[in-house]
C-alpha cells in the first residue's frame, strides 16, 4: 500500500536471499559481477532480429536460478518495472517495420514484431541476470571486493554506508507518510502546501543524524578506510566464471538452437 | 580523574545548553547525570568528548580536552550514544566491535578474538554475525555498549541507554552496566535506572548544575526533583 | 528516465560508463583537494553524504499530489542533492542512489548504470550546479527566489538534457524503429512537464530547509564567491561538449549510418505514412529501403565482431532448423526449472 513500506520490504526480501547458503552464493562477488556484466553485454549486442540465436542464452541464468535455489518467479516481479519501459520503445517497431519475415499459417510476423520481442526478452534476461546477482551477493560483500580492486574508498564507504541508511530510511518515510494519510483521509499524496516541510523536516533530521554518526565515528579513532570481516569464497570461482563466460560468447557467435535443430533436421 | 571548570556551551543563535557548569568525576565512581530533556545532558557529554565547541576548561586524567589531546582522550571515553542506529554504522555487529580497536592498531584478528570474549560476558554471542539493521532495538542497545567495551574505556557515558526498551531488555542493560568496573556516567530521566546504576547523582536542569549529592539524598527529596521537571522514582514511592 | 539495459548497445553503455566514470573520478579528486584546503578530511562528509542519498533515495517513494490535477509525482533528487552537498559530493551521491536503485529494484540495469549516471547524475549535479545554480545564487534577489528560480530552471534544464541523451543513446544503438525526430518529439515534452513538477518539489524543499537552517544550502551567501568559478563553468561546458560532441562522433564515424540512419529513418516515416494503406506494393518497396539501411546499421555496428555472426544474411537462420532447435532449448530450460523445483524440495527435506 505504501511505496516506502513495499521498497523496504523488497530490499529486506532480496538481502534474505543474498544470506543463502548455495554453490552460487559461495562464488566470489567480482567473478559473479563480471559474469553478469558480459552476459547482459552478449545479450544486448544480438541482432535485433536474431531472435532464435538470443532464445538460447536463457540457459545462462535458469542455470543460476536452478543451483542458488533461488525461484525465477520473484525475479519476475520486478518486470513491471522494466517492461514498461522496453515496450514504450519497442512498442512502434511493428507499425514501423512492417516487412514480412516468416508466417505461421495464416499469421504474418513482420520484422518489426521479431525486434519487438527481441527487445523484450533483452529486458527480461538482463532482469534475471542482475536479479541473480544481488539475491546471491551481499551488498558488503561486494563493497568489501570493490576495495580490494582499489574502487576509490570514498565510493565504497559512501555505498556502504548509504546502503546502511536506506532501509532506515524507507521505514522513516513509510511511518511519515503513513501518519500524514491518517491525518489526510483521501490525498492519495502529500499536499502541495506541505511539500517543503515534509522532506524539508527528514533532510534537517537526518543533518542531525549524519552528525551523530560521524560524532560516533571519530570517536573510533576512524580515519577513512572501513574494515571488513573477510569471507571465504569458492576457488572455483575464477574455474566456472570464465566458462560460463565463454560459453555466452560462444551462444553469441553461433547459432545454437539452429544448430541443435540441424542436427535433428538433417 | 575528570575535572569541569566553568564549561560553557552556546550553539547557533545563543542558546546555551551549558552554563558555566563545574563538575568533579573521581576514579571508579558512577555518576547519574539527572535532568528533563533539553536540561543539558547530551551537550554535556558532547563537550566532554570534544563533539562541541565549549569555553571553559575540561581535564580528563590532567590532559585538557583540546584538539591536540583529542585522539589520546578518545581512545580512553566510550560514548553510547542514544541512538543506537547512529553509533552502529557497519553492516554487522561483529564489523561494528572490530570498527574502533583496529582503527587504532589492533589486528583483526585480536580484535574479533577479543569480541568474542565481549559478546560472551554480555551474553550476546547469537548477535555477532547479525546484520545491524534486522536486530531488535533491546538486542541494537546491548550490541552498541559491546562496540565501546571493545575500547577498553577507562570512562564510558551511557545517554539515556534504556530509552524506549521494554521491562526485559531495560533490566538486562542495568545488568550489563553494573557489570562494567570503569568509570561511569549515566545520563537519564529514568530515575529508576539511575538508583539502580548509580552511587552519585548530579541534577542537572536548564544548562546549570542544581545540586550534586549522593544518590539517596537525591533521588528521595520530591520537592527538589519535581521542581525541577523530575518526579520520584517508583521504587522511591513515586506515582 | 531509468534506461534499461536492452535499450542500450554495449558499445552505448561502454562509452557512457567511461565518461561516467571519468567524472566521478573527477569528482574524487576535487574532494581530496577541498581537503588539503579545508584541512579538513573527506570522510568527515561521508556520512552526511550516505545520509542525504538514503534520503533522496527514500524521498523518492514520497508521492506528491499535483495541485489542479488528480495525479501525483515524486522527485528525483539530482538537484537537491547539488544544492545539499555540492557537485562533487552530489554527484558521488547520486550514483549510489542510481547503483541501489538498479540492483534492487530493476530501476535501470547494470550495464545502463553509466548511461543513467551520465543522463541523471551528471546533469543534475555539474551542469545543473555551474550552469544553472551557481549563477543564480550570486545574483543579489530575494534567497527565496533564487532557490525557486534555481531548483525549477535546473530541473527543467537538466531533465531536457537527460531525456534527450536517452533518446540519442537509445537511436545510436539502433534499438528502435522510432525515427529520432519523433522520438524526440515525444521525449522532451513528458519531461518537461516531469521537470517542472521536480523543480516544484525541489524548490519547496529547499525553502524550507533555507527558512530554518540556512546553512546547510550551499553558495546561498553571495559575495565571497571563487575566481575560478567562470574558469570551471567553461571546463565543464567544454567538457559536456567534448564527451557528447567527441564522443558520440566518434561512434558515428566508426558507424556511418548511425546519425543518418537517424534521419533517414525519419524521411522514410513520414514516406511511408502518406503510403500507409493504400498502395501496398509501394508501400512494401520503400519500407525494405528502410529495411536495407536498418540491416546496413546492423552490419556495420558498433563491434566489429557483428560480422561473423553466422546469420546476418537470414536472421531466422536456417529456418526450420530454427525452429526445432528453440523447442529443444526450450526444452532444456523446462527440464532446468524441474530440477530446481527438485533441487530445492530435497534440500528443504534436509534442512
Amino acid at each position: 500500500m505504501n511505496r516506502a513500506r513495499e521498497a523496504s520490504s523488497e530490499i529486506r526480501s532480496v538481502e534474505d536471499l543474498s544470506k543463502l547458503d548455495s554453490p552460487v552464493h559461495g562464488l566470489s562477488p567480482l567473478s559473479k559481477l563480471l559474469l553478469t556484466i558480459v552476459f547482459i553485454a552478449t545479450v544486448a549486442s544480438f541482432n535485433k532480429y536474431d531472435i532464435v540465436g538470443l532464445f538460447a542464452m536463457i540457459l545462462v541464468p535458469l542455470l543460476g536460478y536452478m543451483i542458488s535455489g533461488i525461484p525465477v518467479s520473484t525475479c519476475f516481479r520486478k518486470l513491471k518495472v522494466v517492461l514498461p519501459i522496453v515496450l514504450l520503445v519497442g512498442i512502434v517497431n511493428p507499425f514501423l517495420d512492417r516487412e514480412i519475415m516468416f508466417s505461421i499459417g495464416s499469421f504474418r510476423v513482420s520484422y518489426g514484431i521479431v525486434s519487438m520481442v527481441t527487445l523484450m526478452l533483452k529486458g527480461m534476461y538482463s532482469l534475471m541476470a542482475s536479479f541473480l546477482l544481488v539475491a546471491t551477493m551481499p551488498i558488503d560483500d561486494l563493497c568489501k571486493s570493490l576495495r580490494k580492486i582499489h574502487m576509490p574508498k570514498i565510493i565504497v564507504s559512501l555505498l556502504l554506508l548509504t546502503y546502511r541508511y536506506v532501509s532506515m530510511f524507507l521505514d522513516e518515510v513509510a511511518t511519515m507518510t503513513e501518519s500524514y494519510s491518517l491525518r489526510a483521509p483521501g490525498q492519495n499524496g502529500i499536499a502541495f502546501r506541505s511539500w517543503g516541510s515534509f522532506l524539508g523536516q527528514l533532510i534537517i533530521r537526518s543533518m542531525n543524524k549524519a552528525d551523530r554518526n560521524y560524532g560516533s565515528m571519530i570517536l573510533r579513532g576512524f580515519n577513512g578506510e572501513f574494515y571488513y570481516c573477510d569471507r571465504v569464497f569458492s576457488k572455483l570461482s575464477w574455474l566456472w566464471i570464465p566458462i560460463l563466460i565463454a560459453a555466452c560468447v560462444l551462444m553469441r557467435i553461433f547459432n545454437v538452437p539452429a544448430l541443435l535443430g540441424s542436427l535433428f533436421v538433417r | 580523574m575528570i575535572d569541569i571548570r566553568g564549561l560553557t556551551v552556546e550553539y547557533d543563535g545563543g542558546i546555551k545548553a551549558l552554563d558555566s557548569i563545574d563538575l568533579t568525576v573521581n576514579e571508579g565512581d558512577s555518576l547519574g547525570l539527572i535532568g528533563a530533556n533539553g536540561a543539558g545532558k547530551s551537550s554535556l557529554f558532547r563537550a566532554l568528548t570534544g563533539l562541541t565547541a565549549f569555553t571553559g576548561s575540561i581535564k580528563f586524567n590532567g590532559l585538557d580536552v583540546i584538539k591536540k589531546n583529542l585522539p589520546s582522550i578518545r581512545q580512553d571515553i566510550g560514548y553510547v550514544i542514544q541512538e543506537s542506529d547512529d553509533q552502529m554504522f557497519m553492516p554487522k555487529v561483529i564489523e561494528d566491535m572490530i570498527f574502533g580497536p583496529v582503527n587504532y592498531g589492533t589486528s583483526k584478528e585480536d580484535a574479533v578474538k577479543k569480541a568474542d570474549e565481549i559478546l560472551k560476558k554480555l551474553e550476546i554471542s547469537h548477535l555477532k554475525d547479525r546484520y545491524n539493521h534486522k536486530i531488535s532495538g533491546g538486542e541494537k542497545k546491548m550490541a552498541a555498549i559491546a562496540t565501546i567495551l571493545m575500547m577498553k574505556p577507562k570512562v564510558i557515558l551511557f545517554d539515556e541507554p534504556t530509552s524506549s526498551l521494554d521491562p526485559h531488555n531495560r533490566r538486562t542493560v542495568i545488568n550489563a552496566i553494573n557489570g562494567i568496573d570503569s568509570t561511569k556516567i549515566i545520563a537519564s530521566h529514568d530515575l529508576d535506572l539511575i538508583y539502580d546504576t548509580c552511587g552519585k547523582v548530579a541534577l542537572i536542569n536548564r544548562g546549570r548544575i542544581v545540586k550534586v549529592g549522593d544518590r539517596d539524598e537525591i533521588l528521595r527529596d520530591r520537592e527538589l526533583l519535581e521542581s525541577n521537571g523530575l518526579e520520584l522514582p517508583l521504587s522511591m514511592g513515586g506515582r | 528516465m531509468h534506461m534499461a539495459d536492452a535499450l542500450l548497445s554495449p558499445a552505448v553503455a561502454g562509452t557512457m560508463y567511461v565518461a561516467s566514470a571519468a567524472v566521478a573520478g573527477l569528482s574524487v579528486y576535487k574532494l581530496k583537494k577541498e581537503e588539503k584546503l579545508t584541512s579538513e578530511p573527506t570522510f568527515k562528509r561521508l556520512p552526511t553524504m550516505a545520509v542525504m542519498s538514503a534520503l533522496v533515495f527514500a524521498g523518492q517513494m514520497i508521492n506528491y499530489t499535483i495541485p489542479g490535477t488528480g495525479s501525483s509525482g515524486h522527485i528525483c533528487g539530482g538537484m537537491l542533492l547539488t544544492a545539499l552537498l555540492g557537485p562533487y559530493a552530489g554527484f558521488l551521491s547520486m550514483i549510489t542512489v542510481l547503483l541501489i536503485q538498479c540492483l534492487f529494484f530493476a530501476d535501470g540495469g547494470l550495464m545502463a548504470l553509466g548511461s543513467n549516471i551520465w543522463n541523471m547524475a551528471f546533469y543534475g549535479c555539474f551542469v545543473g550546479y555551474f550552469l544553472i545554480y551557481r549563477p543564480i545564487m550570486k545574483t543579489k534577489i530575494n534567497t527565496k527566489i533564487k532557490l525557486i528560480l534555481a531548483s525549477i530552471l535546473g530541473c527543467v534544464i537538466t531533465l531536457q538534457m537527460g531525456a534527450f541523451s536517452v533518446v540519442l543513446e537509445t537511436s545510436l544503438s539502433g534499438i528502435t524503429e522510432l525515427p529520432f525526430k519523433s522520438f524526440v518529439m515525444l521525449m522532451q515534452p513528458i519531461h518537461l512537464a516531469i521537470g517542472l513538477i521536480e523543480g516544484l518539489a525541489t524548490s519547496a524543499v529547499l525553502v524550507f530547509v533555507h527558512s530554518t537552517s540556512p546553512d546547510l544550502i550551499k553558495g546561498v551567501d553571495n559575495g565571497e564567491s571563487k575566481k575560478s568559478s567562470l574558469k570551471v563553468t567553461i571546463a565543464v561546458l567544454l567538457a559536456c561538449v567534448i564527451v557528447i560532441g567527441g564522443g558520440f562522433s566518434l561512434l558515428a564515424s566508426g558507424n556511418p549510418d548511425g546519425l543518418e540512419w537517424a534521419l533517414f529513418g525519419n524521411t522514410e516515416y513520414s514516406e511511408s505514412r502518406t503510403n500507409m494503406g493504400l498502395d501496398e506494393e509501394d508501400y512494401g518497396t520503400s519500407s525494405s529501403v528502410a529495411d536495407k539501411a536498418g540491416s546496413i546499421q546492423e552490419k556495420t555496428s558498433f563491434l566489429p565482431d557483428y560480422a561473423f555472426s553466422s546469420d546476418s544474411e537470414n536472421p531466422l537462420g536456417t529456418t526450420v532448423s530454427g525452429v526445432v532447435g528453440s523447442a529443444i532449448v526450450a526444452v532444456i530450460a523446462i527440464g532446468i526449472c524441474f530440477a530446481g523445483g527438485f533441487f530445492r524440495k530435497k534440500t528443504k527435506k534436509n534442512a
